[in-house]
């Protein structure tokens, strides 16, 4: 079984976490403007909600396949870990909306998003964001990437069809 | 059998989220989805792992049945909620709603405590008011803020 060694000191996952939203924040400022408010928040959110569904599925019991940051509990840079997904989800909206995709290529597109969160979530794993723990692997990740992508685009188009409508 | 039975509460409550008229468009609801989402699960998470008031059960099938309550039966109450307290009705109607809301949120608590699913260590149905109480007011004043955000802002072609 592995063994779990915690960097409990203010060290590169953290900081990890500080510059990716940062750079989030200044990619998203810098972007020129393309959905209305309210879709760009819709779209910001995508990525924490589905981060906060998983994270807090998947990394507490009775499964607990991994540990995020620096302990077992609940921190700020556990919180602040799911917010800098807005950024990653915002840009995989803006992308798909600005390259105008076809519905067809939409599972390349998809397939593309999942190997660059899957080489993210590598790196913020040596960082010492994820600590995988009971058999878990970041090849299990890769499934969940494609189904929560896949759920993005539906959401993509379920919004810019019928988000304005009333019920 | 919890499972089951939790599963015939949402699907009654995914009914009443499709017949209720909530004032709000797809946008505005998919947005207070998110919110309510990322703000119960945080809440769960604390309240169970960081301060033990309210720990959640470690079996696989009531975890799936909370999962439920915490994904599809909170939310959807909560936005019915929220909506019914922006709506173009009287006051009175408005409170009326969001108080039998509430009635079914604690019915909720009732239940997820009843089959187990949470325990109430250093937690009552008194604390579990409040904060559903004050997470429908703070709701619905997001929810203000959320319709009334576009003004100004970028139209889409």
């Amino acid at each position: 079984m592995n063994v779990i060694h915690y960097d409990r000191g203010f060290n590169a996952n953290e900081w990890a976490i500080i510059i990716s939203i940062i750079v989030g924040i200044l990619v998203v400022l810098i972007l020129p403007k393309r959905f209305t408010k309210k879709k760009s928040a819709i779209y910001l959110l995508c990525g924490v909600f589905f981060g906060f569904c998983f994270d807090h599925t998947l990394s507490v019991l009775p499964v607990n396949y991994y540990d995020l940051n620096d302990s077992s509990q609940f921190e700020v840079t556990d919180f602040l870990s799911q917010v800098m997904y807005a950024a990653f989800g915002y840009l995989f909206f803006y992308l798909y909306d600005y390259l105008k995709l076809r519905l067809r290529f939409a599972l390349v597109y998809i397939l593309i998003w999942t190997f660059i969160s899957i080489g993210i979530e590598k790196l913020y794993s040596l960082l010492g964001v994820f600590h995988y723990q009971h058999g878990y692997n970041i090849f299990y990740s890769f499934d969940i990437y494609l189904l929560v992508q896949s759920i993005f685009v539906v959401i993509y188009y379920i919004i810019e069809g019928y988000g304005d409508r009333q019920f | 059998m919890y499972l089951a039975i939790i599963t015939l509460i949402a699907w009654s409550v995914m009914i009443l989220f499709i017949i209720v008229p909530k004032w709000l468009t797809l946008t505005e609801m998919v947005f207070l989805y998110f919110i309510i989402g990322i703000v119960t699960v945080t809440l769960f998470t604390v309240l169970d792992m960081n301060l033990h008031w309210v720990p959640v059960t470690r079996n696989v099938e009531k975890s799936l049945a909370l999962d439920i309550c915490r994904f599809i039966i909170i939310p959807l109450l909560v936005i019915i909620a929220a909506g019914m307290l922006n709506a173009p009705l009287r006051f009175r109607w408005r409170l009326t709603m969001g108080s039998i809301i509430m009635v079914l949120l604690m019915a909720n608590d009732w239940i997820m405590q009843r089959f187990r699913l949470i325990f109430f260590h250093h937690w009552n149905f008194l604390y579990s008011f409040l904060m559903y109480g004050v997470f429908i007011v703070v709701l619905a004043f997001i929810a203000r803020w959320f319709i009334r955000l576009e003004r100004g802002g970028l139209k889409q072609s």
